[in-house]
């Protein structure tokens, strides 16, 4: 850590790019800042885990890496701020919300399937409105917050509905394993339907594995261990299919498969089976775009603006292919953002966690969206989506948030309704 | 003030204590002329000493007319000498007393200028426009002559010879004082050494001329040319009587571009598509030329001169209306400077309508300068009769 | 600091605008340069009012305030050295005017330069100052440290696009200067605030001056067998009466490490690259960059290459741009200087410094924006071997001299601050240092604003973290 720490030389220029300095204009919001703030404890002005306001600024960073980016001396931010946070829970032990969701749910995926089903039957049913009056969900804040946030959830998540989808093909032009990751299974299975269903249009035979959380969150919040027990699982389920590309809807999913090998680096066996997991994944976009010749689309007369994840722009390094994708749709028409490239505060779980920061950083990107008048805001990951389709119905801005296989598939399906 | 007897004793002193400066008495002045930086900061350190208020002066191009009575006059005007052109540095270094158009003369053999107009006060020195910080007729374009100072050496007038910046365009050791006599009017100290960097001078310039009815359809006219964006460097409006042409129309509006021999030929088309050409000189120097007669005109008619330092903005939104008041009551001799954004008006009328504008360019010096002014100058030796300064001068 | 000063300061600007926190003091006890000292309390005033006020309370209770922008100071500007409060003036970021006819535009001093640039682009007008760091840098900081940049051969530096100032004295009075003066006879000392590192006022308010966006751009790349080469070649340009808006120079070790770094395909064994652009009118730039061309050859160029289009421009500039972040491949740290010799004393200090480089047994990558001839020469070293550490000062300080010796100064852009302290001696005579801490103590008569910067006053405590 201190050599990743020693490469900044304080220039400042991360001031330009970070979304939360933007909203606070506090020192110890911008990169600058935090890596100082990891310098001090590394030479032992600090102990981690002693002041809480070490933890909040260490803690109120997106990961975004719009400041490694950027920066003119390639200081590697995220890891500092993913270690530092491991230092601190080795230090204090795992918050609470961490054990609850991270460990607890995102962890297992049948404990998962288990809570979203509950979770749905509380969206559906009257037991919502009765919650909300009453004060039973104010006992954790950060749950009330999560309450808001959730899209509604579909009637059936996408492993429920995978056997009706899926189709055998005679003569398949590519084998093709679907990562689907959690969040698109449990809250957006109508994009996993998209996804299967183009893959399938173009002639690709699809694999579900039934794969775990892929440790991305846990990274995030600085839990390697539990980072890397899932990565060991993932890519045992994964190597065992035999296919030509493991495909991701989910830019975040998507990033964090890339650097499981360097997740893995001391343990040689897993980090060689890494590498070839990760020269085999490949944006959905990307994919599409790159191996098929996309032509007799249907179309699509609708005005869209596209939000880059960061794990998409600086993570799998796509951010073209979506947006070529979608200008090759007739009808469509495709408008820029203004900061398209920049956080949209949800950040995994950081809008739970930070709420202030993360709504502020929202509405920058919700004001920029605005001012495109689209009627759609496209994104590859399902985190943007949830915390972006949040966004326009707190701003009640008549818009819908979709990923680009959804659009997609809407152009390819000849009796699609949604055609105006 | 003093009378003349003591002037005479004076001169004895002074003679006494600095041998080598020339003196001479006239016209109930005692006139000191130093020969260089020495003499001078010799001089000021006995005036401090001694408590002798002094005035310096260039030319006296403006401080001639507003100063009265017997005093003792700090002539630069024998500290000419240009010390070094650095060619290929684009750097001239000179000493305070030489006169402006001496030096665009002397750098033009070298197609090099210091970019301040010499053609209205051809004997303004550079100590002076320093002083004043003077800007000229192309000041739209070039800026004022301070945006030109490198480096400075000036008597504090304690007595102390300073130097400050010195032959670098860039340049941010220690504080910055080549500034510091931006309309000091002398009263800071005496500049004895400047260093400018240098512009090559415009490869080609036109100057088109256009005419009209009054100077109100003269202002119209530069706004629009102005809201074009073309390369001009003056934008100028006056009588049609300066420039010798006969003509029905009382007045024309002048434009100067210049730049690369390409530029110019293609904005002089353009800028004749929008408008109309009455007249047309083109090369550099025959241009130069043109203004330099229309102002050797313009000194010699003797006038009372009242210049309205104001901004381009309200010379196009609302100077229309004063302009109509002064035709009214039969004022002709209006120039109107758009570039600088100023009115000069020259009548053998008082006219008290004006009382107004040139409040606003004749306020009391501020709480900064005053500060300054106290320390620096704590025995009140230098400019105190300077009326520009007569605010201060009461503390 | 006591709570009663504390509670004066809340009452000011706001409870929530003074931070006091340990870490939060931590955050503000630096900017870009290697100096590190604790504040007392960090506020972020939004008016010129509270400015004022503050000064006021400063004197009354006789505690220092360093005025902060983006904190990107390169000499230690921003560090508050003898404690006391840091002034950050980020919250005063608004953009209170753009006059098109009279082609000026009024700013507080907390907007960011680029933000400005933003609002002025749509117009057809720039801010022509554009240091390094315009994307964060704020104008006050700009003003303050009177900011250089890349187009400064053609465009001047910062003080020559400022009009007037509104500016809070030492003691809290406030000044409108310049055009803000509203008197244009009276004197206008507005002059001493340029460059003046926070020391001599905080600036609030500034009337900037607008440059018209020029109609388009030409750029090339000429690689030299030698940097004296390359520094000719600038000053004939120059003498043939063509000022480019750029003339950048790298030398061999910068030309490598970049190409290392990025992978470029750039001329390695060519011994200095000059980078030129040009602007204009569309009808002349053509002619301009064919005449560069012929003038580079006629000097021995090795080579060249035209961008053709925006891609292959912004490829030319990526190498420049990536110079520092690329000297890391070289050695982990490097302190960089930043002295300014007539340009044609280039060639002269190139050698001198390789000379020296070799002499201390250093690397020394050089790098300059030779066009107005700002030489950055990166001394690198190794932040874990002192010994090689104290070589980087004597050589330092050798190259010091040596550009005094050549006419030049100190520094072009980055300000004396602390770094350059112990220099002023070697560039100043007793008098005129004597007559700059004359104004200093006139205008802050109780040593509170900014001190230990520009001028040695109070205890030599200064602490780096190099």
């Amino acid at each position: 850590m201190m050599t990743k720490v020693l490469k900044c030389n304080r220039c400042g220029f991360c001031q330009d790019v970070c979304p939360t300095y933007s909203v606070s204009k506090r020192e110890y919001d911008v990169a600058r800042g935090r890596i100082r703030l990891a310098r001090l404890v590394t030479e032992g002005s600090y102990q981690w885990g002693t002041y809480q306001e070490l933890e909040d600024h260490i803690k109120s960073c997106l990961l975004c890496k719009a400041c490694v980016a950027n920066c003119p001396s390639t200081v590697l931010t995220d890891q500092i701020m993913m270690e530092a946070r491991a230092k601190i829970n080795a230090a204090k032990g795992f918050s609470t919300f961490h054990k609850l969701v991270y460990r607890g749910m995102l962890s297992d995926q049948r404990k998962l399937r288990r809570i979203s089903g509950l979770a749905r039957f509380y969206q559906h049913s009257g037991a919502r409105k009765l919650v909300q009056g009453t004060r039973i969900l104010g006992i954790v804040k950060k749950l009330k917050r999560m309450e808001a946030i959730l899209p509604d959830l579909p009637q059936k998540n996408f492993s429920q509905q995978a056997p009706a989808v899926l189709k055998t093909l005679v003569k398949p032009k590519y084998r093709i394993g679907y990562y689907v990751g959690c969040a698109t299974n449990a809250f957006f299975s109508q994009v996993a339907v998209a996804v299967t269903k183009v893959l399938q249009h173009y002639g690709c035979q699809v694999y579900i594995p039934e794969i775990q959380c892929c440790g991305g969150p846990h990274q995030s919040a600085g839990d390697f261990e539990e980072a890397r027990r899932l990565a060991k699982i993932n890519i045992d389920k994964i190597s065992e299919l035999s296919v030509d590309y493991i495909v991701t809807d989910c830019a975040t999913c998507g990033s964090t498969i890339k650097e499981y090998s360097s997740l893995l680096m001391n343990d040689h066996e897993y980090a060689r089976k890494a590498i070839h997991v990760s020269s085999k994944l490949v944006d959905v976009n990307d994919f599409i775009l790159n191996h098929f010749e996309i032509s007799n689309l249907n179309p699509v007369n609708i005005k869209v603006s596209y939000h880059d994840p960061c794990h998409g722009i600086r993570g799998l390094k796509v951010s073209r292919e979506p947006r070529r994708l979608l200008k090759l749709i007739p009808g469509l028409e495709l408008t820029e953002m203004k900061q398209a490239d920049w956080c949209c505060g949800g950040a995994g779980s950081y809008c739970f966690t930070n709420p202030q920061s993360s709504e502020k950083i929202l509405d920058l990107k919700i004001m920029n969206f605005q001012k495109t008048g689209a009627g759609i805001l496209a994104t590859s990951c399902p985190a943007c989506m949830m915390q972006l389709g949040y966004g326009l119905k707190n701003h009640a801005i008549n818009a819908r948030v979709l990923h680009p296989m959804q659009i997609l598939l809407q152009a390819i399906e000849v009796n699609s309704n949604e055609n105006k | 003030m003093i009378c003349l007897h003591d002037l005479y004793t004076l001169h004895e002193e002074i003679k006494q204590e600095i041998p080598a400066l020339s003196l001479e008495i006239n016209k109930g002045e005692l006139i000191v002329y130093p020969n260089n930086n020495q003499e001078m900061a010799s001089f000021i350190k006995y005036c401090n000493e001694k408590k002798i208020q002094v005035i310096p002066a260039g030319s006296r191009t403006i401080l001639d007319n507003l100063r009265h009575g017997s005093n003792i006059i700090l002539s630069t005007a024998r500290m000419n000498r240009i010390i070094e052109l650095a060619k290929e540095d684009l750097t001239v270094t000179v000493e305070s007393g030489i006169q402006i158009k001496e030096l665009t003369v002397f750098l033009k053999q070298y197609n090099f200028i210091l970019p301040v107009s010499y053609q209205d006060k051809p004997a303004s020195t550079i100590g002076g426009l320093l002083a004043r910080d003077a800007g000229g007729l192309e000041e739209y374009n070039h800026g004022a002559i301070s945006d030109y100072v490198l480096g400075l050496e000036f008597v504090a007038p304690t007595g102390e010879l300073i130097k400050t910046g010195g032959k670098t365009v860039k340049n941010v050791s220690g504080y910055d004082f080549t500034r510091f006599f931006v309309r000091s009017w002398g009263s800071l100290g005496i500049i004895t050494k400047a260093t400018f960097k240098l512009k090559p001078v415009a490869e080609e310039k036109c100057l088109l001329i256009s005419l009209c009815k009054n100077p109100i359809e003269a202002l119209e006219i530069m706004e629009k040319v102005f809201r074009q964006k073309f390369s001009a460097v003056t934008f100028l409006g006056m009588p049609t009587d300066y420039l010798g042409i006969s003509s029905g129309e009382p007045y024309v509006v002048l434009f100067v571009l210049a730049g690369s021999k390409m530029v110019v030929t293609k904005q002089t088309e353009d800028l004749s598509k929008i408008l109309k050409v009455d007249k047309q000189v083109a090369g550099r120097d025959e241009v130069d030329k043109s203004i330099e007669k229309i102002y050797a005109a313009l000194r010699s008619l003797q006038l009372i001169d009242y210049s309205l330092q104001m901004d381009r903005k309200w010379l196009f939104t609302q100077a229309a209306k004063l302009l109509s008041s002064l035709d009214n009551q039969g004022v002709k001799h209006i120039f109107i400077d758009a570039g600088r954004g100023q009115i000069e008006i020259k009548s053998k009328q008082h006219l008290p309508e004006l009382a107004d504008y040139l409040k606003q360019t004749m306020t009391a010096p501020d709480i900064l300068y005053t500060k300054l002014k106290k320390s620096l100058d704590p025995n009140h030796i230098m400019a105190v009769e300077n009326p520009w300064l007569a605010e201060v001068n009461k503390i | 600091m006591n709570s009663e000063i504390m509670g004066k300061l809340e009452k000011i600007v706001g409870r929530d605008d003074v931070l006091v926190s340990r870490l939060s003091l931590e955050m503000y006890a630096y900017d870009s340069s290697p100096f590190i000292h604790l504040p007392e309390a960090v506020v972020f005033p939004k008016s010129t009012a509270e400015v004022s006020e503050i000064m006021k309370l400063a004197n009354k209770h006789n505690f220092k305030v360093v005025p902060r922008g983006a904190g990107t100071c390169l000499s230690g500007g921003a560090v508050p050295i003898y404690g006391g409060i840091v002034m950050a003036l980020t919250k005063m970021d608004k953009i209170l005017d753009i006059d098109i006819v009279n082609e000026t535009a009024l700013v507080e001093s907390g907007v960011i330069n680029l933000r400005l640039q933003q609002a002025l682009d749509p117009l057809g007008y720039m801010f022509a100052p554009d240091p390094a760091s315009q994307k964060v840098a704020t104008i006050g900081g700009n003003v303050a440290e009177c900011a250089g940049g890349i187009k400064g051969v053609k465009f001047g530096v910062t003080k020559e696009h400022v009009l007037g100032m509104e500016v809070v004295l030492p003691t809290g009075e406030v000044v409108m200067l310049g055009k803000l003066a509203g008197s244009s006879l009276s004197p206008n000392l507005m002059g001493i605030f340029n460059g003046s590192e926070g020391t001599l006022g905080i600036i609030t308010r500034v009337l900037v001056k607008l440059t018209k966006k020029p109609e388009d751009v030409r750029t090339m790349m000429a690689v030299f067998a030698s940097l004296d080469k390359a520094g000719e070649t600038v000053s004939t340009i120059i003498s043939r009466g063509i000022v480019p808006t750029t003339l950048e120079i790298m030398d061999q070790t910068l030309v490598k490490a970049v190409d290392d770094f990025l992978n470029l395909g750039l001329p390695r064994n060519a011994e200095a690259l000059l980078l030129i652009e040009v602007d204009g009118h569309e009808i002349e730039v053509d002619s301009q960059i064919e005449t560069i061309v012929e003038i580079c050859l006629e000097m021995g160029a090795a080579g060249y290459k035209k961008a053709e289009n925006s891609e292959e421009r912004e490829s030319l500039w990526l190498a420049r741009r990536s110079g520092n972040g690329a000297l890391g491949r070289i050695k982990p740290a490097y302190m960089v200087q930043d002295i300014t010799v007539p340009r044609s004393k280039l060639p002269e200090m190139f050698r001198l410094i390789n000379s020296i480089g070799k002499k201390y047994s250093i690397t020394i990558a050089q790098m300059a924006h030779a066009g107005d001839g700002n030489l950055h020469p990166h001394l690198l070293y190794d932040p874990a071997d002192q010994e090689e550490y104290h070589r980087v000062e004597l050589a330092s300080e050798e190259i010091f001299k040596a550009a005094l010796d050549l006419e030049g100064c100190l520094t072009g852009e980055h300000g004396i601050g602390m770094e350059k302290l112990k220099y002023m001696s070697l560039a100043f005579s007793e008098d005129d240092l004597a007559f700059k801490s004359k104004v200093k103590k006139i205008l802050d008569p109780n040593m509170i604003l900014n001190p230990g910067k520009v001028l040695n006053f109070g205890p030599d405590t200064l602490k780096g973290d190099a």
